[in-house]
């Protein structure tokens, strides 16, 4: 399994090619993002709290711990809450290869998980207080280790508040009048903005279920 | 006696842990009680003159629970099976019990009555052999505890005289026929001493939980030998950690070509020890989540010196800096380690494994990681466990399915305790979720009737119970 060699890339200090990419399974979506999130960079999700627009993330994890046994790990900075294991495992989510931790300065406190290639895929949700130098390192080690780190943004992102070092930047929302889950590309990508159901994400877990 | 050690298959994972909690063994041989040690890094020797030792699992359940799957054995034959290759096939007399005090009287009690080999608590003989135990075994553990705690014979004695004629006089002939007899009553009669041992020889008829008499018990940790230290006098003060930490880094490596600290031997407890300007002492405590090599991270010692670093800024930078004073002299000495395995190569395996891995990336971070097993439970907040280890990592696949479509439904973020729910007019009742039946029996609830509401753009899983009040119980991220 490829996520065996820890530390050894810091070891050589060779930056090898990660041609992979995460897909979720949504077509519009895998389309929109040209074929999937690239490993090896740092994206940056506008998602509002509260909307259930964090499901849209799953069905990428899944499929990286089914197609590649990918490790994930969930860094959480929203305090007062707790993980709904059995709402993950039912949207395909393998807990056994999946880690999470509350952290509200992950970049501190979970720095070693960031310098080794064990965790492929990173997800930090509502982390508050992520500087710009602290995205210069994110993006740095993902490049270095191939891992696939994903900021979520509790609000919606804006062209006037950039971010130079993300690769990928797109806002979610829920439209309650439709009850559609709106995505629109800032960067990165053509900008589109698709809208996806969320019937269509409980079949996708169902089927890699 | 394998069928009186073995445990149904269907036994839920807790009570297997729990059955190995405490182990208790007559062993003479110096080697052996050595090799014992393999077992579990925490053990004690009881009393010197008996040679009877007992053996702390829970240290090393995981580990034991982990193997025994890998083998596709139950745990406690298991357990077993490592016990008679260190005895070598000889005979021994232990007991296996939930807490320390019943696994000491039942070993006492096996080898009164000479059935060797290791004796479950809950199996019939285990029971059998508590329910005959003696006056004389009862009273001669009594006087051990007294020692132990260093409550002075006459006390012991005085009790023991008063409390002898009574049983006399009652024609009570062994321990257990006085089971259910309240402890206060033992102590208004008897003494404080006695009703203490009371307690813990039969806690769950005294109503004394198992961490209890677990915490009750007066444990000293068995060493055999000196722990491994190294000091180091500095020539300047020293306050910043750039400069502290390379003379760590030394003296981390100096430690690994002790003699005392053998090279498959793995770290669980460091103390440094800092000596200030004023000569003030702190004994920083440095922790590790899983039994650390020192001798694999040689020379770089990155894992012992982040777990030192985050120790030493949680307990003494804020002090140093108020004191205003730098550090002088410190010792280094491994307080607690996990002995090397004789009999199976390593007691954690040094495979290139993710779990491996994982371990040595846990030992780095400040913050445990959470793992989570899922346990066949209706209700949403009973429906999972919050592991601390990584070793549990096979678990989860003992759950079954049933519960996947109710689970697609309910939200990925839960808050710990449901709270009030209040409708204004900005709420929006949404579709109607499930009804699950609630544990009435603790609660008096006696079901749930889940929505999914929306307010202030917030979707919310709330749920209304018998008597109509809302609840909040989970959000929908």
């Amino acid at each position: 399994m490829e996520t065996n060699s820890f530390n050894r890339l810091q070891e050589l200090k060779l930056a090898p090619q990660f041609n992979r990419r995460l897909l979720s399974g949504l077509t519009a979506l895998d389309s929109m993002l040209d074929g999937g999130l690239t490993e090896g960079e740092l994206s940056e999700w506008g998602m509002p709290w509260g909307q259930g627009l964090r499901e849209l993330m799953l069905p990428f994890l899944a499929r990286a711990q089914r197609d590649y046994s990918y490790w994930v790990l969930w860094v959480y900075g929203r305090q007062h809450v707790a993980i709904n294991p059995w709402a993950w495992h039912a949207r395909a989510i393998d807990l056994n290869s999946t880690r999470f931790v509350y952290s509200q300065d992950p970049m501190q406190e979970l720095r070693a998980l960031f310098l080794s290639d064990f965790f492929r895929v990173i997800v930090l949700d509502q982390v508050p207080h992520l500087k710009e130098e602290d995205c210069q390192h994110l993006a740095r080690n993902a490049r270095t280790y191939g891992q696939s780190i994903i900021i979520l943004r509790p609000g919606l992102l804006t062209h006037e508040q950039g971010n130079i070092w993300t690769r990928l930047r797109l806002n979610c929302h829920y439209d309650f009048e439709s009850q559609r889950i709106a995505v629109h590309v800032l960067k990165g990508r053509a900008p589109r903005t698709i809208s996806i159901f969320p019937s269509d994400l409980a079949a996708l877990s169902r089927n890699i279920v | 006696m394998a069928a009186v050690l073995s445990l149904s298959p269907s036994s839920p994972r807790d009570q297997n842990d729990e059955i190995l909690a405490f182990i208790a063994i007559f062993c003479s041989n110096e080697k052996q009680a050595d090799v014992l040690q393999n077992l579990s890094p925490k053990t004690m020797l009881w009393v010197d003159s008996d040679n009877l030792r007992l053996i702390d699992m829970r240290a090393c359940s995981d580990f034991w629970r982990h193997s025994a799957r890998q083998r596709g054995m139950d745990v406690s034959l298991y357990v077993q099976q490592q016990i008679s290759e260190i005895f070598a096939g000889e005979d021994y007399y232990g007991a296996a019990a939930f807490t320390p005090w019943e696994a000491l009287l039942l070993a006492k009690a096996a080898r009164e009555k000479g059935f060797r080999g290791l004796i479950h608590f809950s199996s019939r003989l285990g029971k059998n052999l508590l329910r005959g135990l003696s006056w004389d075994l009862w009273w001669e553990s009594c006087g051990e505890y007294a020692l132990r705690k260093k409550i002075p014979d006459s006390l012991l004695n005085k009790a023991k005289s008063a409390m002898s004629i009574a049983m006399r006089r009652l024609g009570c002939q062994r321990p257990e026929q006085l089971r259910t007899l309240p402890s206060p009553h033992i102590r208004r009669r008897f003494g404080s001493l006695v009703a203490e041992v009371w307690q813990l020889s039969f806690p769950e008829r005294q109503g004394l939980e198992r961490k209890d008499a677990i915490s009750f018990f007066p444990w000293e940790a068995y060493t055999t030998s000196q722990s491994p230290c190294v000091k180091r006098h500095l020539d300047h003060e020293l306050r910043e950690w750039n400069s502290i930490e390379e003379l760590l880094r030394e003296d981390l490596n100096r430690l690994c070509v002790l003699g005392s600290f053998k090279k498959e031997e793995r770290i669980l407890i460091l103390e440094w020890r800092i000596v200030l300007c004023n000569l003030q002492v702190y004994p920083i405590v440095i922790l590790f989540r899983h039994p650390h090599s020192l001798h694999q991270d040689c020379p770089s010692q990155r894992t012992a010196l982040l777990q030192i670093n985050y120790a030493f800024e949680k307990n003494f930078s804020l002090k140093a800096s108020s004191l205003e004073t730098g550090l002088i002299s410190w010792q280094i000495e491994i307080m607690e380690k996990a002995p090397a395995r004789l009999r199976q190569g390593s007691l954690f395996h040094e495979s290139s494994d993710d779990l491996q891995c994982l371990k040595q990336l846990e030992n780095m971070i400040k913050k445990p990681l959470e793992f989570f097993t899922l346990s066949d439970d209706w209700l949403a907040e009973d429906s999972f466990h919050k592991e601390a280890s990584s070793l549990s990592v096979e678990a989860s696949e003992e759950s079954t399915t049933n519960y996947l479509p109710l689970a697609a439904g309910r939200p990925l973020f839960l808050y710990p305790d449901a709270q009030n729910f209040l409708c204004d007019q900005l709420t929006r009742v949404g579709h109607f979720q499930e009804r699950t039946m609630d544990k009435w029996w603790k609660s008096g609830n006696r079901s749930r009737d889940y929505y999914r509401m929306t307010q202030n753009e917030t979707m919310l899983w709330v749920y209304r119970d018998q008597q109509g009040s809302w609840y909040t119980q989970g959000i929908y991220g």
